[in-house]
């Protein structure tokens, strides 16, 4: 069932150079219990795209976005576009959580990891005592993986690694057990062996709970792992939606199979030219008419200039290239 | 084994703690050993790979050894000179050949400074150093580095917040290499940006390599990426260095426990290739209280009662001078775990 469901979904900003569109029209469907997987080159929009969810754009060079996001979870169903701000703080940690990409500047430089911590058990829970909310924050620091945790409790971010203050965001995320994760680059910044834990946490929590995660990553090993179902974004629009297997194996767009390309492997030889994408993303402000990826792509044509939608190749397998089909073959 | 190389870096036991205040009074409750006893050697034109857990000290490390916080002790030569030693303005001019890439590029570029102006600063700090007298030719400079890092042209007068974190990324690597340094500190500078981006700023960072000749260490978890461009690497655990070696010796013959569960934590770019993952139990420790004899002791696999009381020291195993580990069983494990029936 889903129950986050994108709609051509349009995001702008104000610049000092006029209005630009960070998302064009994204789509794309959220499953209760299952993991989808935003990937796409560093500007993309996954993050307005999360921001655009929590209603969290930054002011006041963010507009209001349009389009729809509908939350459905069976009893409960509104779009969250169209609540008004009171109900966001409801919403917010208890139905979506999200963990942000840049824990220094999401996490509040004065106040303790406890407090802050504390802080979001009591909007939700206010009837839990100041000593089970106590408990329960030290709990979820030791469930993270915070070594001391009862010390930690009362430092301030600056005084954490940069992995130990995005554990800390995970565990506020998951501090009110929400129905959607929504996790940025969640494990970025964390090795691969508490990075192997934590995945594992994320995935105990979405069995206990049902919880349905967006998972932002471009590590596409932890994709591998983690996700169900796969959305991969280019410059602003999704290019590819499709289930984890299907888009490691059966990639259309040639933007995925770049991407895929890419990886550096256990065996690529050392300091060997690795394959890249040429190029580059086109300003957001000279964005060429149709694909987005023309510009780079190996098999632009006349016709790519043509406004492109999405064309289903399997079931629940969607490719924004109108070209997929003369393409797809020879590589298969 | 360095052919002749030129030793630029040396570092000698190298410590940097950090005391910890709390309770009513602020009192002194500990400190923080976020490098406890480091020692390698970096030729130039090497790349040395730092991997490790978040929070063993690899961001401390490379700020001590470009002298950003002073170490507690021990030792840092560049090119034959103590950093520790030289004066202010020495260590100024030092600081020019030794840049560093930061892993939080929000928090290390100032958001009231454009694009252009950050890039222009260590040419005007550094006035006199270098051809670039005047702003216009530092402005083709810098328009010629903007494009080198993959970003486009109108960046130069743009503010750090109007870039997603990964462009941000590509600013910090800019304005390390403006002055074409000898030694750059590179704290995770691509764990920020998706595989397209990272595999272009990969050969971008191999192509400088090999042209300017420079020494990168090169701080990073992704253990894929490390070994793809790191000649040696040193594994960290709690402040200290567990295993060094050759990089393609490292990944074939690991002998440390903590470093075999690191490999095996590698997640596969693969859906179809999952295996089975050797998850290491147990809390990370307390940097402010490291556990007695071997820190990894309490989350190792084979630890036995010696562990618990004697630190290992970090030796050659089999004379290979190149293939340090610390722990006191490692022949034996490593015998073990070449044996096919044991897998
Ligand atoms: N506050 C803002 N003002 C203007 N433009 C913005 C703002 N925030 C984001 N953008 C633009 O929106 C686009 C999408 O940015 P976003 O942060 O979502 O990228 P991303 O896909 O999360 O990238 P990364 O992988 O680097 O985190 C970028 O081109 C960025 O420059
Ligand atoms: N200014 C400081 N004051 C007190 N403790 C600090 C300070 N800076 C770092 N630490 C502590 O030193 C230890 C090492 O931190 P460091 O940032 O070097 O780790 P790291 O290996 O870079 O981790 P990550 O992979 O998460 O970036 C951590 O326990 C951290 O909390
Ligand atoms: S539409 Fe054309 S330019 Fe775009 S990805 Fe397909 S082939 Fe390439
Ligand atoms: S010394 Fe002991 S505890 Fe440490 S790594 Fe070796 S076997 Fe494990
Ligand atoms: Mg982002
Ligand atoms: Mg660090």
């Amino acid at each position: 069932m889903a129950i986050l469901t994108v709609k051509n979904l349009v995001t702008t900003f104000q610049t000092d150079r006029g209005s630009v569109r960070a998302l064009d029209g994204v789509d794309f469907t959220l499953e209760k219990g299952r993991t989808l997987g935003l990937v796409g080159e560093s500007g993309c929009g996954k993050s307005v795209t999360s921001l655009s969810i929590m209603r969290l754009l930054p002011k006041p060079s963010g507009n209001s976005p349009e389009g729809e996001i509908i939350y459905d979870d069976g009893s409960d169903r509104f779009d969250i576009l169209k609540e008004p701000t009171e109900n966001l703080l409801k919403i917010r940690g208890r139905k979506i959580a999200m963990i942000f990409q840049d824990p220094l500047t999401s996490l509040n430089p004065v106040y303790t990891v406890g407090y802050q911590l504390m802080e979001t058990l009591k909007v939700h829970f206010s009837k839990m005592s100041s000593q089970a909310m106590f408990t329960r924050a030290v709990e979820l620091l030791t469930d993270v993986g915070i070594p001391a945790p009862e010390q930690r409790i009362h430092e301030y971010p600056h005084q954490l690694s940069g992995g130990m203050r995005q554990r800390v965001m995970i565990a506020i995320a998951l501090a009110c057990e929400p129905d959607i994760l929504i996790a940025d680059e969640p494990t970025t910044a964390l090795d691969v062996t508490i990075q192997a834990q934590i995945l594992d946490l994320m995935r105990n929590l979405q069995k206990k709970n049902d919880m349905a995660i967006l998972f932002i990553t471009h590590d596409l090993g932890v994709v591998a792992e983690m996700c169900d179902d796969v959305c991969v974004m280019y410059a602003g629009k999704v290019a590819e939606h499709a289930p984890v297997e299907e888009i490691f194996n059966h990639p259309q767009h040639p933007y995925t199979k770049g991407l895929l390309c890419s990886i550096p492997k256990l065996d690529t030889e050392q300091k060997s030219k690795l394959f890249e994408i040429e190029g580059m993303v086109p300003d957001l402000f000279s964005m060429p008419e149709g694909c987005r990826f023309q510009n780079r792509c190996p098999y632009a044509a006349e016709k790519c200039t043509q406004p492109q939608s999405p064309a289903q190749v399997k079931d629940g397998h969607e490719v924004s290239c109108i070209r997929h089909g003369e393409i797809g073959r020879n590589e298969e | 084994m360095n052919d002749g190389k030129k030793l630029l870096l040396s570092v000698k036991n190298l410590k940097k703690h950090f005391p910890i205040h709390g309770g009513v009074f602020y009192r002194h409750m500990g400190n923080v050993h976020a490098v406890d006893g480091i020692s390698f050697d970096v030729h130039q034109g090497e790349t040395l790979g730092l991997v490790g857990e978040s929070g063993c000290g690899k961001s401390t490390l490379g700020k001590a050894l470009l002298h950003l916080h002073p170490p507690t002790g021990g030792t840092v030569e560049f090119e034959g000179v103590d950093i520790d030693t030289v004066s202010v303005k020495r260590l100024r001019e030092m600081r020019k050949e030794m840049q560093m890439i930061f892993q939080d590029s929000m928090e290390s570029l100032n958001p009231r400074m454009s694009v252009g102006s950050i890039l222009e600063e260590p040419f005007i700090i550094h006035k006199g150093e270098h051809e670039f007298d005047t702003a216009e030719m530092r402005k083709t400079e810098i328009l010629r580095i903007l494009e080198e890092v993959g970003l486009h042209e109108s960046a130069f007068d743009k503010y750090p917040h109007e870039f997603s974190g990964g462009q941000r990324q590509r600013i910090g690597i800019a304005r390390a290499i403006a002055l074409k340094p000898k030694l750059v500190v590179c704290d995770e500078p691509v764990s920020a940006l998706d595989v397209s981006v990272q595999s272009q700023v990969l050969n971008l960072m191999v192509r400088l390599q090999k042209e300017m000749n420079l020494t990168y260490i090169f701080i990073a978890h992704n253990l894929s990426v490390v070994k793809y461009i790191a000649d040696r690497i040193c594994v960290m655990y709690l402040g200290r260095v567990v295993e060094a070696a050759e990089s393609q010796a490292l990944y074939e013959k690991p002998m440390h426990p903590y470093t075999q569960a690191l490999i095996s934590a590698i997640p596969e770019p693969d859906p179809a290739q999952q295996k089975e993952k050797q998850v290491l139990e147990g809390d990370v420790p307390s940097p402010i209280k490291p556990p007695p004899g071997c820190h990894f002791h309490p989350r190792c696999p084979h630890a036995r009662e010696k562990c618990k009381e004697d630190a290992p020291e970090l030796r050659s195993i089999d004379g290979n001078e190149g293939h340090q580990v610390s722990c006191h069983f490692a022949e034996e494990l490593f015998a073990k775990a070449a044996k096919p029936e044991s897998r």
